[in-house]
This record gives structure tokens, C-alpha cells and sequence, in this order.
């Protein structure tokens, strides 16, 4: 393209403009899931979505039940699910911050809350596409090794996960929001909440929403046989997810609509 | 000229830091270039304008209305930020079509929007399936324009927008700006480079430690500044003869001879005296004038005399 | 001609040693984790643990004092502990070489368990000052632009990070020992816990020198600090859910948690199971007191596995050498 080729002109009619939440989504959609699945990342995110069921295969002997869902329980919904939403909700805005690319999207015309919820709605569809694979594979794990009545429990761990997904996405996006150290700040809610407070006899340990998740895990039978678990107070347990997810969120959203996120302290940090 | 933008006793400090010290001004169309060294508050000054960061006292308004939160605002603005990041992990197209639709464009819209903007920027198309990590500095530096003016704004506020490019880049993106500003749009540009703000700009804006210290075109900074020139460059047969002269009446500062062209730049000393003589010195030293030029006209002179 | 006068310069000072450079690498590496006011309230942290257990040593020496007004406490808090501190005394004056050795050794094995979570929370801060940062800005290009090797800039690195742990660590835990017997009613208590002081230099500083060679290896994994700090956590995270998981499932398994290998290696220096039966014979309530521990625990306590642990360790620490060769590339 040299200097006579004829430059198009700035205004051709930009009146197909019609700034709203469902065209913000459209985009921040489209940046989202383009940016995850690029071709350098996919391998690793292959190898990340197999290594759990893998190890699962290579330490569970077949047929034993419990050892299954010991896995399954123990690690990968009370730990792994919680953590890859810390690093993934927790980026959620701090990276942009951090490598600077937030003023692409502040400045343009679109209300801070709306952008926020945007982000927070496109990443929970990532997480729970990228989720919702790895557990149908700890399944087909479960399956190879024999383990009985597996796949007719998947529906409700699917939809467990549809629901925690949101839960540690709210309280994850707030984390990195408050500090860039966001990880160290999930871990340390981790022991003082979940693993402190929750163990506390009384009404505190409401607080702590592996307890609310192992109340709704309780009511499915193979748990139950496993964990000691009390399936005792299930509306409770939604409610308090569901009063979680949202106080976490608006939190999430009054902080980024009130606070300025400058890049100049933190751009190659 | 009708204000764009219009800053009352604006004030922004970071805890202890000044950023902006109580500044106030009017910005009209056209093209303006916004001048000061690091630190001066120029960054600050172009985020308040796009809506990232409040005033901590005093109002800034963009088209008669504050710009924070503002979508209404926001979109008749169009940004370019200082650092080259972008979303490296995307191709241009990609993340301009997201951008587009974010800014509310729909999706076909969007494509189109972004396809005329990469155009507008000249860049290359077979570049355009790259992803932006593996572009160079200059070229982020089109696709950071080219995201600017995918809403149509009527107001670009460029933060360096020439950083990065090659010669030939600055000269397309100046015409470009020049384009921009023909068809109606306003254009804000913060630089360091200030012979290139000089041949874009017929406004600027001068900050140096949070204040304006001048605005205008640059003929009325100038003679609002001082009305004697502190520099002088004459070109004369025998340049050493003149240099000796009025060095002898105690006039000059310094002096610098150019090797070759017979230049010789003058550092005046009081220019109030040096004006009174310099006819008759210039008489009595029998040297053949061939040119006189101020020395304190180009933008970075007159910058660094406004700054002193 | 020009104005102004450019001459070159050589620099004719005195050039400092290569330890120096090392140093200086270290010490720029600890002002900036040392900038971070998290890090500075964790190494607060870490030391009102110290405190703890300066005031737990000092009420034990209150008890040889007759008169003691901590005696007149545990009269309040109920008869069983005031058995135990009886017995406690007289164990102590009968045999005050084995009972403070005993004391002491009890009390730093639990207290440098407890507060090696803060360093494991520090090296999650400090990680991204190492390596990490580096890598995203190439500053390495720079480092091997001076006169300092690939060797030379890991050691400044490993610095940093042995230097904080000591602070979240380590000295926490020689101040208790320091002030805890300065505070002691007898002298004695310095020379009879010496061996407990020994065991700490053994665990701690082998803990520390372990945690500062990974801790380089995962901040070389990646530019990002997200990575690197992600990895960590889950490194440590993962390996904890392990051990009760490897219970169920593999025993091999728990040999991926550092922590319970460093855990291990600390049961067999401070012999915790010989120790506390040592203690029961003597203070006849303290077995009273443990009963509620399980035989499995018990048991653990009675063999750690050392030869796993240190087999788990010696792997991470290659592995992470592995990924610092790969990884740190100046030229």
C-alpha cells in the first residue's frame, strides 16, 4: 500500500452504532475465547485438562468406588475447581491492568459495570466449557476402572459445577480486583475462611462455601457412603451460594466502577 | 473557537504526588499538541480526558460533559494509549472486531469497521493474520490508531502516537491526522518529538510540573513568553570576525560556530543591549551578511524558554 | 568546535569483589521484595510467633520460681495442669539437661512447623522478584552484560530468597531461643538446649536452602508472574490434598508434597516420638494429655519416612535445576 493509494474516509455512517450489553458481551466474547484457543496454548491446555484423569487412571485400582471419589471430591472439586477459578476470575481484570490493555477498554463507550459483567459472564462460559471436559474425562476414568453407577451421577456433578463455577468466579474476580497478588490473597481467604472459620462450630462456618458445596454433594448417594457428610440443610446451601455469588459480584462491580485502575505502577510487574 | 474540551482550576494528585496543580484551559478543534517534559502531567491530563481517572478537585469536561463513566462522552472520543501493549495473544482484525463490538457495532458492522480502520492506518494486509505479539513496535503502533478510530470518534486524544515509527510512518500517520482533522475531527496529540508536533499542530498546550505554562498557537506562546530572542543564527562571510566583535563589546554568552556553512549561532548575553549596538557592531565588524535567523523559533526553543 | 566538553572517562575507583556483585544482585532482589507491605506484615508475622513462643519458654522458667504467680494461674485453670506442672518441675530440677533438651526440642519442632506455612506463603511473594521478572523484561541480557556469570546471578537470587526466608523463618525461631533463655531463671537453659538449637540450624536452614533452590526453578518456569505464583500454590496445595489422597489410594503419592517431606526430615531430626515418650515417663499427665492422638499418627511419628522424603526432595530440587538451566539463558 503506498502513499496514492486513496485513504478511506473517517465517517461512513456510523449511525449502526448502538452501544448495549449484548453487543458488548458479543465482543468481549469473541476476545475471550479467541485469545484462550491459540494454537501455542492448546497443547498445554490439553495437557492440563488430562493430567488429573490421567493420574487418576494410574492410582485408582479398578472398582474401587471410593478411591474414585476420593479423587473426585477431595481434589478436584474441593481444590482443583477453586484454584483454576482463583487464576482464572483473578485475571480476569488485574491482567489487562497489568499488561496495560485496560484503557482499550475503559475508554471505550460502554458503562464500567457493564464491561466488568461482560468479562465476568464470557469467562465463566470458558471455564465451565474447559471444567465441564476435564470432569466428563475424570468420568470416563471412572467408567475405564469400573467404578459403579459413575455415569449416572455426571449430570449432577455437571450441574454442582455449573454452580460453583459462578460461586468462586464472584469471590476470585474480587480477589483481583482488591490486589494484584491476588493468588496469595485466595489462599489466605482459603485457610482463614474455608479452612478456618468453616470449621467452626456455630452459624459462622455459613461462611465458608466448601461447606455449602459438600451439603449439596452430601445428597448425592456415593457420597454420602464415602464422607461423613451432613445432606441436611440443601436450600440453605443454595441460598447462601446464590447470596455469595451476588455480594461478591457487586462488590466486584462497585470496586471496578469506583476504583482507577492505572497501569503505570504495575505495567511489567 | 467552540471548546471541546474545558479544564476549571483541575487538580489530580496521586497520595503526595502532583499530577495536575490547578490547571485551567480551553481546547478547541483542530489539532492540538500537548508539550511538556516527563512528569509534566501530560499522561494524567489525557486520562482524565478519556474517562480513567477523576480530577481530585476542578472539573474537566469533553464536549460539555464530564468524561468518567460516560459512555455518552466516550463515544465521541477515541483513544491511543502511550505503551505499545496490546492484546498480543489476537490478530488486528480480531481485536479490533471485538473492540468494535464492545463499542456497539454489530458483529458484520464491526468486521467492516475494523477492515476500513487497518486501511486508514496503512496496514499492510498481509499482516493482518498475525498476532500482534509477533508485530514490531511501529506497526502495534498503527493497530493502537487503527483501534482509536474504529467508533468514529470526533475527538482522537493520542498519547505518542508517533513512538515507534519509522520516517516514513510518521509522515503517513501526520497525514493522516491532517486528513482526520480536514474531515472535522479533533485531535489531541502528546509528543516528544517537537519538530514533528511543530509541522502537525497550530495549537499546543504547554505543561511542565502540573501547570500550563503557555498556550496558543506558537506565535502567540512566543511573543507572550519574552520579546527579546536569546539566540541568534547568522550566516556571514566571515562568521570569526563577528563572533570576535561581539565578544570583545561583552556581549554574548557563547557562541558556536557551524563548520562549513559559514553559520555562526549566537548566545546573548542582555538582549536589550545587544540589540541597541548589534546594528553598528555589525557595521564596524565590515562582515557581509548573507542570512539572520532567531534561534528561539522552533517549538522545543520556545518550549524550553516558557519552562525555564 | 563544540561547547560543551565531552571527554571520556575511564572509571579509575577500586573494583569490588565477585562476592560483592553477588550480593548486590541479592540486595537489590531484597529491597524489592522488602518494598511490599504484605511481605513486611508476614515477616511481622513470623515473628509474633517467635513472641509466642518467647512467652511460652519464659512462663516454663517462671515455674522453677516457687513463688511464681503462674503457679497461682494454673490453680485457677484446673487441677490436671497444675499436675502437669508440677511434674513438669520436678523433672526439670531432678534432670535439667534431659528435661530442657526435651522442652525445647518439642517446642521447636511444633513452632517451626506452624510458621513454616508463612515461608511457604513468602517464598509465593518472593518468587516473582526472582527469576520471573527478569525473564519479561530481559533484564538478564543486562546482568550478563556486567561482569557477572550464570552462576553468579543465581546465587544473588538464591540469596534473596534464603535472606527473606531467614527472616520469616529462621530467626524468628533463634530470637525465641536467644530471648526465651535470656528470660529463663537459670543460665543453664542456654548450654542444656543447645542440641535443640542445633536441630533447628540442621531442619530450618536445610528447609530453607530446599525452598530457595525450587523457589528458583518456578520462578524460572515462566515470564508471567501469574504462572509462577500460580504454580507454586499449587504445587503446595496439590501435594497437601495428596497425602490424605495417597492413604486411600497410592502411599507413594505423598512424596509429591514437599511439606510433608519436609515435615518427615523434621520428625527424624527433632525425634519427636522419642522425645515425647521420654517426656510421658516423666510427666506421667502428659500421657494423659496425648491420648487423644491417633495410633496412626503415633505410628508416623515413630518412623517418619526419611528415605522417601528425601528421595521426593532431592527430585524437586532437580528438576528445578533442570528448569533454571533451560530457562536462564543470558547470552
Amino acid at each position: 500500500m503506498n502513499d496514492e493509494t486513496p485513504r478511506p474516509a473517517m465517517h461512513n455512517g456510523g449511525s449502526g452504532m448502538r452501544p448495549g450489553f449484548n453487543r458488548l458481551l458479543g465482543g468481549v466474547w469473541l476476545m475471550t475465547w479467541r485469545s484462550e484457543l491459540i494454537p501455542r496454548r492448546v497443547p498445554l491446555l490439553i495437557l492440563i485438562i488430562c493430567a488429573l484423569p490421567g493420574l487418576v487412571y494410574a492410582t485408582v485400582n479398578p472398582g474401587d468406588t471410593r478411591q474414585f471419589y476420593k479423587w473426585l471430591i477431595d481434589m478436584y472439586f474441593l481444590l482443583i475447581l477453586p484454584l483454576y477459578c482463583l487464576m482464572q476470575f483473578g485475571a480476569m481484570i488485574r491482567d489487562e491492568v497489568q499488561e496495560g490493555t485496560l484503557g482499550f477498554l475503559i475508554s471505550r463507550p460502554a458503562k464500567r459495570w457493564s464491561i466488568f459483567l461482560s468479562k465476568y459472564v464470557c469467562r465463566i462460559l470458558m471455564v465451565e466449557i474447559i471444567a465441564g471436559v476435564n470432569l466428563v474425562l475424570l468420568f470416563a476414568v471412572g467408567w475405564l476402572r469400573d467404578i459403579q453407577g459413575v455415569i449416572a451421577v455426571l449430570p449432577a456433578f455437571l450441574a454442582i459445577q455449573v454452580i460453583a463455577v459462578p460461586v468462586w468466579g464472584a469471590i476470585s474476580s474480587l480477589f483481583g480486583l482488591i490486589h494484584k497478588k491476588y493468588l496469595v490473597l485466595g489462599i489466605v481467604y482459603g485457610f482463614v475462611v474455608e479452612f478456618g472459620i468453616g470449621r467452626i462450630p456455630g452459624n459462622i462456618n455459613t461462611l465458608s462455601l466448601i461447606r455449602q458445596f459438600k451439603t449439596i454433594l452430601a445428597q448425592l448417594k456415593p457420597v454420602r457412603e464415602f464422607f461423613e457428610w451432613s445432606a441436611e440443610g440443601m436450600g440453605i446451601a443454595l441460598l447462601v451460594l446464590a447470596c455469595a455469588t451476588v455480594v461478591y459480584l457487586a462488590a466486584g462491580v462497585i470496586l471496578f466502577v469506583l476504583k482507577e485502575y492505572t497501569t503505570s505502577d504495575e505495567v511489567g510487574k | 473557537m467552540k471548546s471541546v474540551i474545558e479544564a476549571k482550576e483541575l487538580s489530580r494528585w496521586y497520595g503526595i504526588v502532583m499530577g495536575l496543580n490547578h490547571v485551567s484551559f480551553d481546547i478547541g478543534g483542530g489539532l492540538t499538541g500537548l508539550v511538556g517534559p516527563n512528569g509534566a502531567g501530560k499522561s494524567t491530563l489525557i486520562q482524565i480526558i478519556t474517562g480513567q481517572i477523576q480530577p481530585s478537585s476542578g472539573s474537566l469536561t469533553v464536549f460539555g460533559e464530564r468524561p468518567w463513566n460516560n459512555p455518552s462522552v466516550l463515544r465521541r472520543i477515541g483513544y491511543c494509549p502511550e505503551s505499545t501493549a496490546v492484546a498480543r495473544d489476537l490478530r488486528p482484525f480480531e481485536w479490533l472486531r471485538g473492540l468494535g463490538m464492545i463499542s456497539g457495532w454489530s458483529s458484520k458492522d464491526s468486521a467492516a469497521s475494523a477492515e476500513r480502520v487497518l486501511e486508514m492506518v496503512r496496514l499492510p494486509r498481509v499482516h493482518w493474520n498475525k498476532r500482534l505479539a509477533q508485530y514490531s513496535k511501529g506497526m502495534r503502533q498503527r493497530v493502537k490508531l487503527a483501534q482509536a478510530l474504529l467508533h468514529e470518534p470526533e475527538l482522537l486524544v493520542l498519547d505518542e502516537p508517533l513512538n515507534g515509527l519509522d520516517p516514513m510512518g510518521r509522515q503517513e500517520m501526520g497525514r493522516l491526522f491532517k486528513d482526520l482533522c480536514s474531515q472535522g475531527v479533533s485531535i489531541v496529540i502528546s509528543s516528544h518529538i517537537l519538530e514533528e508536533l511543530e509541522s502537525l499542530c497550530k495549537w499546543f498546550l504547554m505543561l511542565n510540573w502540573g501547570r500550563v505554562v503557555a498556550s496558543g498557537t506558537r506565535d502567540a506562546i512566543q511573543s507572550g513568553s519574552r520579546r527579546w530572542d536569546e539566540q541568534l543564527l547568522v550566516r556571514c562571510d566571515r562568521p570569526e570576525r563577528l563572533a570576535r566583535c561581539l565578544f570583545d563589546e561583552e556581549l554574548l554568552r557563547g557562541f558556536y560556530l557551524e563548520p562549513g556553512n559559514g553559520a555562526v549561532s549566537f548566545h546573548i548575553k542582555e538582549p536589550e543591549e545587544f540589540y541597541e549596538n548589534w546594528l553598528n557592531i555589525l557595521e564596524r565588524s565590515g562582515v557581509t551578511v548573507y542570512e539572520i535567523r532567531s534561534g528561539t523559533r522552533s517549538l522545543s526553543s520556545i518550549f524550553a524558554k516558557v519552562t525555564e | 568546535m563544540s561547547q560543551i566538553d565531552v571527554h571520556y572517562r575511564h572509571y579509575d575507583g577500586g573494583y569490588r569483589g565477585i562476592w560483592m556483585r553477588r550480593c548486590t544482585i541479592a540486595s537489590a532482589g531484597l529491597r524489592s521484595c522488602l518494598g511490599n507491605r504484605w511481605m513486611r506484615y508476614l515477616i511481622a508475622l513470623s515473628w509474633s510467633g517467635a513472641l509466642a513462643m518467647v512467652g511460652v519458654i519464659f512462663l516454663l522458667g517462671q515455674l522453677l520460681i516457687e513463688d511464681s504467680i503462674v503457679f497461682t494461674w494454673l490453680e485457677e485453670l484446673g487441677p490436671q495442669l497444675q499436675n502437669f506442672a508440677g511434674a513438669l518441675v520436678t523433672w526439670l530440677i531432678e534432670h535439667p539437661e534431659i528435661s530442657v533438651r526435651t522442652t525445647y526440642n518439642l517446642l521447636f519442632y511444633f513452632f517451626s512447623t506452624m510458621i513454616s506455612g508463612l515461608s511457604f506463603i513468602a517464598v509465593a511473594m518472593v518468587i516473582p522478584h526472582l527469576i520471573t521478572r527478569d525473564l519479561s523484561s530481559n533484564a538478564i541480557v543486562i546482568y550478563a552484560s556486567k561482569a557477572v556469570g550464570r552462576l553468579d546471578y543465581l546465587l544473588g537470587k538464591l540469596g534473596t530468597v534464603l535472606v527473606v526466608l531467614c527472616l520469616t523463618w529462621f530467626l524468628p525461631l533463634i530470637a525465641a531461643w536467644f530471648f526465651g533463655n535470656l528470660l529463663a531463671p537459670d543460665w543453664g537453659f542456654f548450654w542444656h538446649s543447645r542440641t535443640a538449637l542445633l536441630k533447628v540450624f540442621l531442619y530450618v536452614g536445610g528447609s530453607i536452602l530446599f525452598l530457595g533452590l525450587v523457589s528458583l526453578g518456578v520462578s524460572a518456569v515462566s515470564s508471567k508472574e501469574k504462572t509462577c505464583v500460580g504454580l507454586w500454590l499449587f504445587i503446595w496445595l496439590f501435594g497437601n490434598a495428596l497425602v490424605p489422597l495417597s492413604m486411600a489410594t497410592k502411599p507413594w503419592l505423598k512424596f509429591f508434597s514437599f511439606s510433608y517431606n519436609l515435615d518427615q526430615v523434621a520428625l527424624s531430626v527433632f525425634r519427636l516420638n522419642s522425645e515425647l515418650e521420654l517426656a510421658q515417663a516423666n510427666v506421667p499427665v502428659l500421657g494423659r494429655m496425648l491420648r487423644g492422638i491417633s495410633s496412626r499418627t503415633e505410628e508416623a511419628w515413630a518412623n517418619p519416612e526419611i528415605q522417601g522424603a528425601l528421595i521426593g526432595l532431592s527430585i524437586m530440587i532437580l528438576i528445578s535445576a533442570w528448569i533454571v538451566w533451560i530457562k536462564v539463558k543470558p547470552e
